[in-house]
């Protein structure tokens, strides 16, 4: 060490002390810590877990917002697609679950680290040479116990959110079912086939697969009505029920106006039929039912049959 | 062992030298049988004072060195029963100051991140102004030093602890201690010399 560094040092140990020689403690310390000594020990106790309590909640109720957030989006989402595309849905509900479990592993990821970084926090602000007595380790238990319960509960909470998703998926196509056998004889005879919905209602146009749309003549194809079944029938009958060239219609069959329903976003992607619908299905209607109903896949009819 | 009867207990001559430093108090005078209270009251008297000025170095607030050197009390207080080690009383109380101090320090950061920059120290007109703005300067350079070297400095050369004493207060490693000490003067000396 050199002079010049050795005279720096007794520059910085003279220069603190003289800083710290005006300081004086103000007030009577010994007063202020006897003072909280003397609190009942169950005051201090209450005290410590609350706030500690309150620091766990935050975090929680941080964490739970995003989670929550992306849970009502994912309902939402989800129930406009399950009017429309099933198998499309059915993906996404894949997707978002395993998003819902990173997300909820990351919660507790993050809980156990607080948890133990609070536990170290505890532990490094002094010395902890032996494990003391019981009562040391009741606020820790607790804190623990109060995390477990947050997990179960998140536990339990996801299982709910998982069964609000299929029954929400379910309950799309079993209301899809339900109107269409309320509709049944309401809206088209079967006689006339549903022809007037064969590639021009709004539903036909929506299933985007006008050269299916119309091929499958069964009748009683309209009593598969979805929801939004109420648009779907145009009281012009179609001359042709050729899917290669849809004839223009003379009757105002497509009227833009009765679209009602948020399912009407249904992707094009033609899915597996079910054997809800009556076997006597035509045009559009019939494939707005079976992409209702295609979350519950069941490929042993498909609207790709041959025209009848 | 006593059951901890304050009367017990021979009377403790208790000096009350508040400016002795705390690497001369190696408080071999407190017995394992005092109770907390009693230990308390005794390693206050004798210590309070330059713990709170050790933390006031630390935190830069003498209320908040106050209340951190008063919760590490209280906390050694709760954990009288489970030092094996009463001698090393004021080991405890310091490390716990220093750990507690780096808390205060954490959550200060988010604070000091909105808050407007404090006027600096106008140079009196008084008689030593010299060594005033030489102190200044010096505890200005301090301030900008990462905390961990901050730290290593005050306990060297402010508390006067050795390495190893630095090590454990701090809880790093002697080698550690020697590295933030030697990055600390240099950085100090180079923020000094680019004042002047």
């Amino acid at each position: 060490m050199t002079a010049q560094e050795r005279d720096f040092e007794d520059l910085l140990s003279r220069v603190l002390h003289s800083a710290t020689d005006r300081v004086e403690p103000v007030g009577d310390g010994l007063t202020k810590i006897r003072e909280r000594l003397s609190e009942p020990w169950l005051n201090r106790q209450w005290w410590l877990l609350r706030n500690e309590f309150m620091v766990l909640g935050w975090f929680a109720v941080v964490r739970c917002e995003s989670l929550v957030a992306m849970v009502r989006s994912a309902a939402t989402s989800l129930a406009a697609r399950a009017a429309g595309d099933g198998a499309a849905a059915a993906a996404g509900n894949g997707a978002r679950l395993r998003r819902l479990a990173a997300a909820v592993g990351g919660i507790l990821a993050a809980a156990l680290g607080g948890i133990a970084a609070w536990i170290s926090g505890k532990g490094a602000g002094g010395q902890r040479r032996s494990p003391g007595p019981v009562i040391n380790w009741l606020r820790p238990a607790l804190a623990v116990a109060g995390a477990v319960v947050l997990v179960v509960a998140g536990v339990f909470a996801l299982g709910q959110i998982r069964q609000t998703i299929v029954s929400l998926s379910d309950g799309a196509g079993g209301i899809a079912s339900g109107t269409s056998s309320q509709s049944t004889g309401n809206r088209v005879s079967p006689g006339r086939g549903g022809g007037s919905v064969t590639g021009v209602g709004p539903l036909a146009s929506q299933a985007g697969s006008s050269a299916r749309t119309g091929t499958d003549h069964r009748p009683g194809a309209h009593a598969s009505s979805s929801p939004c079944a109420s648009s779907a029938p145009s009281p012009g009958p179609s001359p042709s029920p050729s899917p290669s060239s849809p004839p223009p219609s003379p009757s105002p069959s497509p009227s833009p106006s009765p679209t009602p329903t948020p399912s009407q976003s249904a992707t094009p992607t033609p899915g597996p039929t079910t054997s809800g619908a009556p076997p006597s299905a035509y045009g559009a209607v019939k494939y707005r039912t079976t992409a209702l109903v295609c979350t519950q896949p069941n490929p042993t009819s498909s609207p790709s049959a041959s025209p009848a | 062992m006593t059951t901890g009867e304050p009367d017990a207990v021979p009377a403790r001559p208790i000096t009350v030298t508040t400016d002795t430093l705390l690497a001369d108090a190696s408080l071999e005078s407190v017995p394992a049988e005092w109770d907390a209270a009693r230990a308390v009251t005794a390693i206050y008297t004798a210590h309070y004072r330059s713990l709170v000025r050790l933390a006031v170095l630390l935190v830069r607030d003498v209320a908040t060195a106050e209340e951190v050197v008063q919760d590490s009390f209280i906390a050694m207080h709760a954990a009288w029963r489970r030092l094996r080690d009463t001698e090393k009383a004021l080991s405890y109380l310091r490390q716990s100051v220093v750990n507690r101090s780096r808390s205060v320090l954490r959550h200060r950061v988010v604070v000091d991140k909105n808050a407007p920059k404090p006027a600096p120290d106008m140079p009196s007109a008084e008689q030593g102004a010299i060594s005033l703005l030489e102190r200044a300067a010096v505890i200005a350079a301090l301030r900008t030093l990462p905390a961990r070297q901050r730290e290593a400095l005050v306990l060297k050369y402010y508390a006067d602890l050795s390495e190893a004493q630095i090590a454990d207060t701090m809880g790093i490693s002697r080698g550690a201690v020697k590295s933030h000490t030697a990055r600390g003067v240099a950085a100090l000396r180079v923020v000094l010399e680019l004042e002047t």
